[in-house]
C-alpha cells in the first residue's frame, strides 16, 4: 500500500581495511599543513623561521607524492621575493589579481559559497580568529581546514566518519570546485613563480588525494520510508 | 564552550606535523565531535546573526537610505532597509529607501576591485605592477615628497582632490577640510568641478541651495522634470513623483530621449538637445503675452520693474542723476517708475552701501513697496548727467526679447510642437505653485546658466519660487558651521579652496584643446576674457606655483573629467607624484604611484545629511574594515603623523605661507599635533560627536545613541521645505519671499537683469537661448546621464549588476541612425571625434532622437576596449565662458561653492561607426 513512498536512501562508510587511518591521517593532516603554510600569505604570517621538510611526517601517506624539493625551493626565496610574488599573483591587478587565492573571488561571487564555507567550519567547530574572519575562503584556510579534518579522524575514536565524510564533501564542494581551474589559470599566466608552481602542485595533489578518499568511502543502499 | 589555544605551526625551526595547530583559528570542542553524514547535516542549523547593525552607503546618490546590516563572523552577508521614517504632515513617508546598488553592496565590498593594502606602483605608471607595501613605508615616502615640494615650491603645489562622495560624508569631509586647512594643500572644489553648481542660480538669487525636501513635490500642482531622470537616478524618492501624479499634480518631463521618468510622467516634451534654454523662453513669451504672471510677485520680488537706459543697456544708477551718486561707492541704488507719482523712486531694498553683499544683507531693508505701484511696462525719457535718455523696465526689454521666442518659432529651434509649447506654459501657469526639478545636467552645459535663469524667470512670473511645492529643485546643503569648526579650529581658515575648473585651464592646456577643437577664434577669445578675470583679480591666478603632486581621495577624477583623456595626459600624468585614496580601483588609482586602502560604506563611522531627506544618518563600522583599508580620517592622521615625523626628522623649519594675503606660519612637525587637537580627537566617532555637538541644526544626541538608532529627525523640518531657521539647511530665498529681506544679489532682487560690461558684451543681460556647440563635419550630439546601476563609477563594475545591463558599456543610438551606418543592435561601435575615440555596444533604440546618441555614465575606462572610456571624445574641459569669470559686480566674483565656472560636458558633437 505504500510501496510509492518508499525511497532509495544511500549511506555512506567507510572501508578502514583500506582507509587505515591510523596510519595515513596524520600524514595527510601534514601534507595539508605544509601546503597550507606555503600558501599563506607572507605579509601576514610569521615567516621569519623557514618551513623545514620532514619527510617523516608524511611518510605515512598512502600514495606516493614529494613535496621536500618545493619546499627546499620555497624557503631558499627571500621574504621580501616572497611577499613581492604572492602580491603579483593572488593580490593586486587592475582588474583585481590575476589569479585571486580566495574561492568566493576566483569564482566571481557565486551566491551561497562563502554561507556554506562558513557552515563547514561552524559545523566542524573550526573558529577563524577576527582578522581571518572575512578572507574564509583563501586557499590556505581552506588546506587548514582539511588538515583540521584530517587530523581529527586520526584523534577521534567514535566519530571517525564523520571526519572522514567532512574531508571528502569539503573537498569536492570547494578545494576541488576551484583549485583545478585556478591551476589552469596560472598555467596559462605562464609565470614560472614559486607560487605558481606550488598550486599547480597542490592540484595534483588534491586529485590523487580525492581519488584515494573516494576509493576507501563506499555508498551502501538503504531502503526505507 | 572550551577553546583550544592558537598556537603556530612554526616555532623555531620546527616543521609541520606537531599536532593539531592552527595559523588561523581555533577549535570549538562543542561542535567539533558532532556526528557528520552528509552536507545536508549544515543546514539543519538555522543560519543566526552575530548582530545587526544600522548603515547606508556613503556615496553621492542623494539616499541616504536607512539600512539594517546583517553580520555573522566578522563579515557583512546582506542588508535590509530599515524603514523607519516619519510623514511629514499629510504627504506620504520617505520609506523604505533603498536601491539596488546598495542591497547588492554587501557583495561589493568583498569584490576583485577592492583595494585592501597600500600599493607602490612598480612599472610604468597605468602599466598595473604593483607591490603592496606598509602603511609605515606608504605614509613616510608620501610624506617626504609633500615636505620637498612645500618647502621648495608652495603647498599650494599639492593638490587634494576630493569627489563628491567625500562631500556627503561629515566626518570624512571635515577630516579632509582640517587636514588641508593645516598643510595648505590646494583642495579643488568639486562642486564646480564635477559641473553641478547652480551658477544662473546664483546669478539670479544670490544663491544656489534653493532645494527642499523630497516630500516637496508631492505639495507641487506641476512639476517639470528637466533634463532629469528621477526615476533612474534617485530610486529611493521617485516615488513622490508618482504619488503626487496620484494626488493630481501634473508630471511632465522634459528630456530629449524617452526616459523612465517620462514614461511615468502626464506629458513628455522631448527638445532637441541643448535647446531646453528656447522652450524656457517660450513658455516665458506664451505667460507674458497671455498675462498668466503674478504681477504683485514679481513687482516686489524681482528686477523685472527696475529702471535700464536703453541707450547704455545698464540699469538707471544713482551716478546717472546726481554727481552725489559719482561719488559714492553705492552703485547698487536702483530705481522703479511709480505709477502713482508718475516718476522716479527708488527700489525698496536697494541701496545698501557697503559691499559686496553678505549674508547679512537680509537683515538690512526691506523689499516692501509701501505705496510704491511699480509699472512693469513703458517707456520714459528723463534728464540724467548724460542729457536726456531713454529709460524702460527690465520687464519691457524681456518682452522684447522673448519676440523671437514665439512658439512657432521655437518649435523650429527644440522640435516641439508650438501647441505643446502653449498648453505646458498654461498649465504651469495655472498651477500654484509650480515646481521645476532640474537635475545637475542643466549646470552642464555651457550656456546652463542662461537655462536656469529662463527656468526661475518661468518661477517668478508664477510666484513659485519661495514656495512649499515651488521653486527650482536642484540642491540644498547644510549651513556648514559645524563643519568649518572642526576644520579651521586652532588655526583659523587657512585653506585654499579652489576652482578645480579653473585649476584645469591653468594646470591642463585646455586653450590648446579648445583650439584643436572649437578652433582659434573662440580660443582665443576665451582665453582672453579668462587672462583680464585672473588679472582684474575677479578669480584667483594659479599659475604660479605650479601642480607637483595629487592626492586624490572619494575620487575617481580620470574618469569622469570632461576631457578626461587630455586632462590625464597633459595635467595628472605630468604629476611628480599621484596618490589615490580609495577603496576600489578605478582609473584614477591606476594611474597613480601609491595607493592606499580605504574602508567601504559598513567599515567606517561618520554621519551623513542629505537635504533631500530631512534625517541624519548614520555610518556604522559594522566591521572591521578589510584587509589594511582604513578610514579617511585614520588615512589622513597617518598621514599627518608622518609629515610631523619626517619635518622633525629632517630640521624643517616653519614656513610662511600667504593664503588669501593672510600670511599663515606652518610648522610641519606639528601637523599630527593640531590634526588630532593635541591628542583629544581619536578617531572618526570623536569627530562626528564634535560635529553634531557644533553644528546647526542636529538634535544633540550622542554618536552612540544616533548609532543604535541609524536615523534621528532634523530639526526644523515640520513640512516639506527648508523654511525653518532652526534646521540645518540653506533658508534664505524662503525669508526673502515670506519676509521680504532683499536677495544677495546686486540688485537686492531676484536678478534676471545683468548689466555687468561682458554681459552686454555677450548679450547675455537677459535669460536667452544660445546655440549648443558642436564640433565641424560631427552631427551626432553625445548627451550622458547618471546610471541605474551605479553611482559615478562606483558599483559600475559589479558583476550581478552589470548582467542586469548588457554586461558591458553600451550607447544608444535611434535606428535610423544605426540603419544610416549599418549598424545593428549590439554592435561594438567606434565613436570619434577631432578629439579621440572609444568604443561600446550598440544599443538601438527609439527612445532616442536621430542625430543624438546617449550613455549611461560612470563607465570606468577599464571596462571599455583599450581602456578608453567616453572621456576621449569629450573636449570641454577648457570652455569657460566669459560671464562665468565676470567680477567686480556686486555678488559676480569668484565664490567657492557659488560663483565659479563649472565643467561642461555637453557642448560637442562626434559620429560613430561599424567597428570591426
Ligand atoms: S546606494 Fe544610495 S540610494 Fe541606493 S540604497 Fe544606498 S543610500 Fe540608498
Amino acid at each position: 500500500m505504500n510501496n510509492l513512498s518508499t525511497a532509495i536512501n544511500y549511506e555512506r562508510e567507510c572501508n578502514q581495511s583500506l582507509r587505515k587511518s591510523e596510519k595515513t591521517a596524520e600524514s595527510r593532516s601534514n601534507l595539508y599543513t605544509y601546503f597550507s603554510l606555503l600558501l599563506g600569505s607572507p605579509h601576514e604570517i610569521a615567516l621569519e623561521s623557514k618551513i623545514t621538510f620532514d619527510n617523516s611526517l608524511i611518510k605515512g601517506l598512502p600514495y606516493s607524492f614529494q613535496i621536500g624539493d618545493l619546499i627546499e625551493e620555497y624557503s631558499g626565496i627571500e621574504i621580501v621575493d616572497l611577499k613581492r610574488q604572492y602580491s603579483a599573483l593572488f593580490e593586486v591587478g587592475d582588474e583585481g589579481p590575476p589569479a585571486p587565492i580566495r574561492e568566493d573571488l576566483f569564482l566571481l561571487q557565486p551566491a551561497k559559497l562563502r554561507e556554506d564555507l562558513v557552515r563547514f567550519y561552524d559545523y566542524f567547530g573550526y573558529t577563524l580568529n577576527d582578522e581571518f574572519q572575512w578572507q574564509m575562503d583563501h586557499l590556505s584556510i581552506e588546506l587548514e581546514f582539511m588538515h583540521f579534518l584530517s587530523f581529527q579522524e586520526l584523534e577521534s575514536n567514535d566519530n571517525k566518519l564523520s571526519f572522514q565524510l567532512g574531508q571528502l564533501d569539503f573537498s569536492k564542494k570547494h578545494l576541488l570546485n576551484w583549485v583545478p581551474d585556478l591551476s589552469a589559470t596560472i598555467n596559462r599566466l605562464g609565470n614560472g613563480d614559486i607560487y605558481s608552481k606550488i598550486v599547480v602542485e597542490l592540484n595534483n595533489f588534491l586529485l590523487i588525494d580525492n581519488n584515494w578518499q573516494k576509493e576507501t568511502i563506499n555508498n551502501i543502499h538503504k531502503t526505507g520510508g | 564552550m572550551t577553546k583550544i589555544n592558537r598556537r603556530h605551526f612554526l616555532q623555531g625551526s620546527a616543521a609541520a606535523g606537531v599536532g593539531l595547530g592552527f595559523q588561523y583559528g581555533s577549535i570549538d570542542t562543542a561542535f567539533s565531535n558532532q556526528a557528520y553524514r552528509g552536507f545536508e547535516d549544515l543546514y539543519r542549523k538555522k543560519w543566526t546573526w552575530d548582530r545587526v547593525v544600522r548603515g547606508t552607503h556613503g556615496t553621492n546618490c542623494a539616499g541616504t537610505c536607512a539600512f539594517n546590516v546583517y553580520i555573522k563572523n566578522g563579515v557583512v552577508w546582506r542588508e535590509e532597509q530599515q524603514g523607519q521614517y516619519e510623514q511629514l504632515g499629510d504627504v506620504p513617508d520617505f520609506g523604505p529607501r533603498g536601491c539596488q546598488k546598495g542591497m547588492r553592496h554587501h557583495k561589493y565590498m568583498y569584490g576583485k576591485q577592492r583595494i585592501l593594502y597600500p600599493l607602490k606602483r612598480v612599472g610604468e605608471r597605468g602599466e598595473g605592477k604593483w607591490e603592496r607595501i606598509s602603511w609605515g613605508q606608504a605614509t613616510t615616502e608620501i610624506a617626504d615628497k609633500f615636505l620637498d615640494y612645500a618647502i621648495e615650491y608652495s603647498p599650494e603645489c599639492i593638490s587634494y582632490g576630493s569627489g563628491t562622495q567625500m562631500s556627503v560624508k561629515m566626518a570624512s569631509f571635515s577630516s579632509l577640510l582640517r587636514f588641508g586647512n593645516i598643510t595648505g594643500i590646494t583642495v579643488p572644489e568639486f562642486f564646480s568641478g564635477v559641473g553641478d553648481l547652480p551658477t544662473g542660480s546664483y546669478m539670479t538669487l544670490g544663491q544656489v541651495y534653493t532645494g527642499d525636501t523630497f516630500a516637496s513635490v508631492y505639495k507641487a500642482k506641476c512639476v517639470l522634470v528637466w533634463m532629469s531622470n528621477p526615476a533612474v537616478t534617485r530610486i529611493p524618492d521617485a516615488h513622490f513623483f508618482w504619488e503626487a501624479r496620484y494626488n493630481g499634480t501634473q508630471v511632465i518631463s522634459i528630456s530629449p530621449e524617452f526616459t523612465p521618468t517620462a514614461m511615468h510622467s502626464s506629458l513628455w516634451l522631448n527638445p532637441k538637445p541643448g535647446t531646453d534654454a528656447a522652450l524656457a523662453m517660450s513658455m516665458v513669451g506664451v505667460m507674458i503675452d497671455e498675462k498668466l504672471y503674478q504681477s504683485d510677485y514679481i513687482k516686489e520680488q524681482t528686477d523685472l520693474p527696475l529702471l535700464v537706459r536703453t541707450d547704455t543697456k545698464e540699469f538707471l544708477r544713482r551716478e546717472d542723476l546726481s554727481l552725489y551718486g559719482l561719488l559714492a561707492v553705492d552703485d547698487n541704488v536702483y530705481y522703479m517708475w511709480d505709477e502713482e507719482t508718475d516718476a522716479i523712486v527708488q527700489a525698496p531694498g536697494t541701496g545698501r552701501a557697503d559691499k559686496p553683499m553678505g549674508r547679512d544683507r537680509r537683515k538690512h531693508g526691506t523689499l516692501e513697496l509701501g505705496n510704491i505701484k511699480p509699472n512693469l511696462e513703458g517707456r520714459w525719457k528723463i534728464e540724467t548727467l548724460d542729457g536726456e535718455v531713454e529709460i524702460t523696465t527690465v520687464f519691457e526689454l524681456l518682452k522684447e526679447e522673448c519676440k523671437q521666442y514665439t512658439p512657432e518659432k521655437t518649435s523650429e529651434i527644440t522640435g516641439v510642437n508650438p501647441g505643446v509649447i502653449k498648453k505646458t506654459a498654461r498649465v504651469f501657469a495655472d498651477a500654484q505653485p509650480g515646481m521645476i526639478y532640474a537635475g545637475y545636467a542643466s549646470c552642464k552645459w555651457l550656456h546652463g546658466d542662461l537655462l536656469q535663469r529662463a527656468m526661475l524667470l518661468m518661477l517668478a512670473l508664477t510666484g513659485s519660487t519661495g514656495k512649499e511645492g515651488g521653486g527650482l529643485q536642484i540642491a540644498n546643503a547644510p549651513v556648514t558651521r559645524g563643519l568649518n569648526q572642526f576644520g579651521f579650529s586652532d588655526i583659523g581658515p587657512a585653506f585654499r579652496l579652489i576652482s578645480a575648473t579653473t585649476w584645469d585651464y591653468d594646470h591642463g592646456d585646455m586653450k590648446q584643446m579648445n583650439e584643436k577643437v572649437y578652433g582659434k577664434e573662440l580660443a582665443d577669445t576665451y582665453d582672453q576674457y579668462y587672462k583680464k578675470s585672473v588679472s582684474e583679480d575677479w578669480f584667483p591666478d594659479y599659475s604660479q606655483n605650479g601642480w607637483k603632486m595629487g592626492i586624490f581621495a572619494g575620487n575617481n577624477g580620470a574618469n569622469w573629467r570632461a576631457t578626461g583623456s587630455h586632462w590625464k595626459k597633459s595635467a595628472l600624468e605630468s604629476l611628480e607624484v599621484i596618490v589615490s585614496m580609495a577603496p576600489d580601483m578605478g582609473i584614477t588609482a591606476l594611474t597613480s604611484d601609491y595607493v592606499l586602502p580605504i574602508a567601504h560604506h559598513y567599515e567606517r563611522n561618520d554621519l551623513m545629511l542629505q537635504s533631500r531627506v530631512p534625517y541624519l544618518q548614520v555610518l556604522n563600522e559594522a566591521v572591521t574594515p578589510l584587509g589594511e583599508s582604513v578610514d579617511d580620517w585614520e588615512a589622513n592622521r597617518r598621514l599627518a603623523e608622518a609629515i610631523s615625523k619626517r619635518a622633525k626628522e629632517r630640521g624643517i623649519k616653519p614656513i610662511r605661507d600667504v593664503v588669501d594675503g593672510r600670511t599663515i606660519r606652518r610648522d610641519y612637525t606639528k601637523t599630527l599635533e593640531l590634526y588630532t587637537m593635541g591628542g583629544r580627537l581619536k578617531n572618526s566617532i570623536d569627530v562626528a560627536q564634535f560635529i553634531i555637538n557644533t553644528s546647526h541644526g542636529l538634535p544633540k544626541i550622542s554618536f552612540a545613541e544616533l548609532s543604535e538608532k541609524g536615523i534621528v529627525r532634523v530639526n526644523g523640518s515640520d513640512n516639506t521645505m527648508w523654511d525653518n531657521e532652526d534646521s540645518p539647511y540653506h533658508t534664505e530665498i524662503v525669508k526673502s519671499v515670506r519676509e521680504k529681506h532683499p536677495y544677495e544679489t546686486f540688485t537686492g532682487r531676484q536678478q534676471f537683469y545683468i548689466d555687468h560690461e561682458w554681459f552686454i558684451e555677450f548679450e547675455e543681460t537677459l535669460p536667452t537661448y544660445k546655440e549648443p556647440l558642436s564640433i565641424k563635419d560631427f552631427p551626432m550630439r553625445m548627451m550622458m546621464g547618471h546610471a541605474r546601476h551605479g553611482i559615478h563609477s562606483m558599483w559600475r563594475d559589479d558583476s550581478l549588476l552589470l548582467s542586469l545591463q548588457r554586461g558591458e558599456p553600451d550607447i544608444y543610438i535611434n535606428p535610423d541612425d544605426a540603419t544610416e551606418r549599418d549598424v545593428l543592435d549590439g554592435d561594438m561601435v567606434r565613436i570619434f571625434n577631432i578629439a579621440g575615440e572609444f568604443f561600446a555596444m550598440a544599443h538601438v533604440s527609439s527612445s532616442i532622437q536621430p542625430g543624438m546618441l546617449f550613455m549611461y555614465h560612470g563607465w570606468d575606462p577599464k571596462l571599455f576596449k583599450n581602456g578608453k572610456n567616453f572621456g576621449e571624445v569629450i573636449p570641454t574641459g577648457g570652455l569657460i565662458k566669459p560671464t562665468s569669470m565676470a567680477g567686480d559686480y556686486g555678488h559676480l566674483g569668484y565664490q567657492p561653492l557659488a560663483f565659479a565656472p563649472n565643467q561642461t560636458y555637453k557642448d560637442f558633437t562626434c559620429d560613430f561607426e561599424k567597428s570591426a
